[in-house]
């Protein structure tokens, strides 16, 4: 009797225990952080709303509006490099949004280098601005669509009489199997950024770009910190690069930071 | 004649002569002795006979400046002859000293007079061996012969510098006050500063520099009377935190000792040295006083401002504007004026804001700092001339100006008052941009800043997580494969199922069909007409619909007549079998003999199914 008491106490009191960790984990929600963080952007701390922002991030979650917020406090603390990464972020979940738009251009114009971009084809331009218009998981969706489509008009094609009917399934399954493999490929092209980023932003102030993976290798050009960079190549400790005019070089891994 | 000519020349000599009085020529001239010796003070002097500016003195090299450059002016004016004249004596006395003898050139020095830079000679000082050196200051010629033996004993405690400072823990910018004293118990007949410190991390200001009447008091120390006179006064503003050090004072003194008596070192000499005797001596000793360390406590950083720029002390702030009515491209001057005590040299910039479409100028910035035993204080003023070109009503903002207040030991922003500035419109002929309808402007771009954060709430999403090409995005997406299976098993099975259900009932086609005859037949007998031809009329056509796959609505005439000839029936028989259903539909629809007809009609029907079944086989 004595000891079934003492084992209810115990299971009461751990249960309490749980109750108040979790309330107090709780009252540390990613989304209470970022509040904190606006809170304190909004009086002018900006070192602590950065904090509060990073602390919101550890918990896995994100959110381009954060990533933009996060961006805002770095800039207003000078750190531009951390501000272009950080509004790079943003962008690559909503690639159209006005305010991420400009804050990234006004901080690309506050760094050093002003690198010429080369001017893509128009097609390969329209393609790829294609790809970001909508989120991955669109894309994903709607190429599910087009396969559901795809199989329904090859079925109507398959039991259509008279040559009208078999001639318009025809034409629709095609259609729908083109229009499924390009959102297919889309989706496959965004998701690739996210998990197999090819982009980076160097954060050391100065970043002599070598011809080849060697710290004697001859120096071919010099970058400074907030400049972007396309990743090619890696190697033991190197990445070759690309910058936006197009000259490819190595550079050491730890100068950078992957978006 | 002769009389008239020669007053006539003196009356031209004399005119000349005030000519001469009038056109006076500036000039610098030097005044040095040309032999003196080594270690003896004396005097050199720059004189010029007329008002002026920015002295520069020269280079005296060989020699030890005691003092010096002292500035002396005299005046005189009269009036002669009614002619006012004015002259005035200007002089820059310097008191140096040679250390070694030789040969030594004291450089020429300028002057400005009137904008006209002048040049003093420049002379030649022989320096001999010295004998006594001479005591030329004033007040101290209470000893005409001076015996001088150099290395007489001066004892440690005899004569020394102190530094005091009045705070040991100030504030980043907090002015600190440092006294050198110098503490005596001889009398000192002159005194040189050799080094002084360079101050470092700190903003130095001197501090009544011209010390006329030092500060003169006594102290005891260890039971000893000593006279302690201030020499040095520096006002320093840290610039940085932390542990600052105030290098020491180096000085050379010349004191006046009394001077041994040649004669043995008999302890009763001491008591017989008179010391209103003349046999006092002359000792030259460096004193170097001690450092200072000076803890700096840094500013709050959490509370700073931002347009605080580092003032630090006690300032109260103001503006004016000297007009508020005006019309556009003319001139309005605004003044902000900071007074206080504490670091105000160094507040360097106020920022006020001015609508775009005033044109602002550099502004003038005067300084009024008086250095007084207890610190600097004083005012700045920055005056802005600004000139509105396009007519309005404008708001001026205030300038805000952000010091630490000493006092409140916190962060004190005061504000200039707003201003409301009416412009009206300019005369369109007036230089610079008028105004005109036709002048279109640019929308101006005031800064370039970042967008505001994402204030309302946003949702968070686990970072990395995609549908695409998860499993379940490939069970999706191969989902409509299975869909499209399975409906094409179903189509088939259901076409198969459809196919024998024809088959049987084509074969039973033959039977049904007499079934029904059978069945007329007996409506025959019963003479029952409208029924006879009615079942007359399913046989035939349902004999048509199961053996040809026709479904009963789509019967007609034209279509059993294609029906049949597809099936390869002989014509003849396709039009019996049309035959024979127009009979019936005719006898159907319009009786007339029925007896005889039904007869006929029963005979045709039966005779046409067993021909085409015949024909189909």
């Amino acid at each position: 009797m004595k000891d079934l008491a003492y084992k209810l106490t115990q299971i009461l009191f751990t249960f309490i225990l749980s109750w108040i960790f979790t309330f107090s984990g709780l009252a540390q929600t990613p989304e209470s952080w970022v509040e904190k963080g606006n809170k304190a952007y909004t009086k002018g701390r900006f070192n602590q709303a950065v904090e509060c922002y990073q602390n919101s991030l550890k918990s896995g979650k994100e959110s381009s509006s954060l990533y933009y917020n996060l961006g805002n406090a770095y800039f207003r603390l000078g750190n531009i490099s951390s501000a272009i990464l950080n509004y790079e972020r943003a962008k690559r979940l909503n690639p159209y949004n006005e305010d991420i738009n400009l804050n990234l251009e006004i901080a690309n114009r506050k760094i050093i280098d002003k690198i010429e971009v080369v001017p893509q084809l128009f097609f390969i331009h329209w393609w790829n601005t294609l790809s970001v218009l909508l989120p991955v998981d669109f894309w994903a969706v709607l190429s599910i669509i087009f396969s559901l489509f795809f199989f329904l008009f090859l079925f109507f094609y398959l039991i259509a009489q008279g040559y009208f009917g078999r001639r318009r399934a025809f034409r629709l399954f095609t259609l729908s199997l083109i229009l499924g493999l390009i959102c297919y490929h889309f989706a496959d092209k965004q998701h690739d950024r996210f998990t197999n980023s090819k982009e980076a932003i160097i954060f050391s102030p100065t970043v002599n770009v070598k011809s080849s993976p060697d710290e004697k290798g001859t120096d071919k050009f010099v970058i400074h910190e907030g400049s972007k960079v396309i990743l090619l190549d890696d190697f033991n400790n190197w990445f070759k690069i690309k910058i936006a005019n197009g000259s490819v070089g190595w550079v050491e891994k730890d100068v950078m930071e992957i978006i | 004649m002769k009389t008239n000519i020669i007053t006539r020349l003196i009356s031209g000599l004399l005119l000349f002569i005030s000519t001469v009085l009038y056109a006076q020529e500036p000039k610098l001239t030097l005044s040095a002795p040309s032999t003196v010796s080594s270690g003896q003070a004396f005097q050199v002097t720059f004189s010029v006979n007329a008002q002026g500016s920015g002295f520069r003195g020269p280079t005296f090299k060989g020699f030890d400046v005691l003092s010096g450059p002292n500035q002396s002016i005299s005046s005189s004016s009269q009036i002669s002859n009614g002619a006012y004249i004015q002259s005035i004596n200007l002089s820059f006395i310097y008191y140096i000293q040679a250390p070694a003898e030789g040969t030594y050139t004291i450089g020429p020095a300028s002057i400005k007079v009137g904008g006209k830079v002048l040049e003093s000679n420049s002379a030649t000082i022989k320096v001999v061996k010295g004998q006594a050196p001479q005591q030329n200051q004033a007040g101290r010629q209470s000893h005409p012969q001076q015996q001088v033996q150099q290395g007489g004993t001066l004892g440690a405690n005899d004569v020394f510098v102190k530094a005091f400072v009045n705070k040991n823990n100030p504030i980043k910018g907090e002015q600190v006050i440092v006294t050198y004293k110098i503490y005596r118990q001889v009398q000192i007949a002159q005194l040189s500063l050799t080094k002084l410190p360079s101050n470092k991390g700190f903003w130095a200001e001197d501090l009544v520099e011209e010390n006329k009447n030092p500060k003169q008091t006594t102290e005891y120390i260890n039971g000893k009377q000593y006279a302690v006179t201030e020499i040095r006064k520096v006002a320093l503003f840290p610039q940085e935190s932390g542990k600052l050090t105030v290098d020491p004072l180096e000085l050379d003194i010349w004191a006046l000792i009394q001077a041994q008596r040649k004669r043995g070192n008999s302890i009763f000499d001491m008591f017989f040295d008179d010391p209103f005797s003349n046999t006092t001596q002359t000792v030259k000793k460096k004193l170097v006083s001690n450092a200072l360390s000076i803890n700096v406590r840094p500013l709050p950083a959490a509370t700073q401002p931002n347009n605080y720029t580092g003032a630090v002390g006690n300032f109260t702030f103001r503006s004016s504007i000297d007009k508020k009515d005006l019309k556009a491209n003319e001139a309005i001057t605004f003044k902000y004026t900071i007074s206080g005590s504490g670091n105000i040299k160094l507040i360097d910039k106020l920022t006020p804001l001015f609508p775009p479409d005033f044109e602002v100028y550099d502004p003038k910035i005067t300084d009024n700092i008086q250095h007084t035993e207890n610190g600097v204080s004083g005012t700045k003023t920055f005056e802005y001339l600004v000139i509105p070109r396009t007519a309005g009503i404008y708001k001026v903002q205030p300038v805000s100006f952000s010091y630490y207040d000493l006092g409140k030991n916190s962060y004190v922003t005061l504000n200039s008052q707003e201003y409301t500035i009416n412009v009206a419109k300019g005369d369109p002929n007036s230089e610079g941009m008028g105004f005109s309808a036709t002048n279109q402007e640019d929308i101006k771009y005031l800064s370039n800043d970042i967008e505001h954060i994402k204030t309302k709430p946003f949702k968070l999403n686990p970072k990395g997580s995609f549908f695409f090409q998860t499993p379940l995005y490939w069970l999706f997406l191969i989902l409509p494969l299975g869909f499209f299976a399975i409906a094409v098993i179903i189509r088939r099975k259901n076409i198969k199922r459809r196919s024998d259900l024809n088959l049987i009932r084509n074969r039973k086609a033959t039977r049904t069909s007499k079934k029904k005859l059978r069945k007329a037949e007996i409506f025959l007998k019963k003479n029952e007409v409208s029924k006879f031809y009615d079942e007359i009329a399913h046989a035939l056509w349902g004999y048509l619909s199961d053996k040809f796959m026709i479904p009963l609505s789509e019967l007609s005439m034209d279509s059993v007549n294609e029906a049949l000839c597809t099936k390869n029936v002989r014509e003849d028989i396709v039009s019996d079998f049309i035959k024979a259903l127009n009979h019936c539909e005719f006898a159907r629809f319009a009786p007339g003999d029925s007896s005889r007809n039904m007869h006929e009609v029963y005979r045709e029907a039966l005779e046409i199914i067993s021909k085409t079944e015949r024909e189909l086989r």
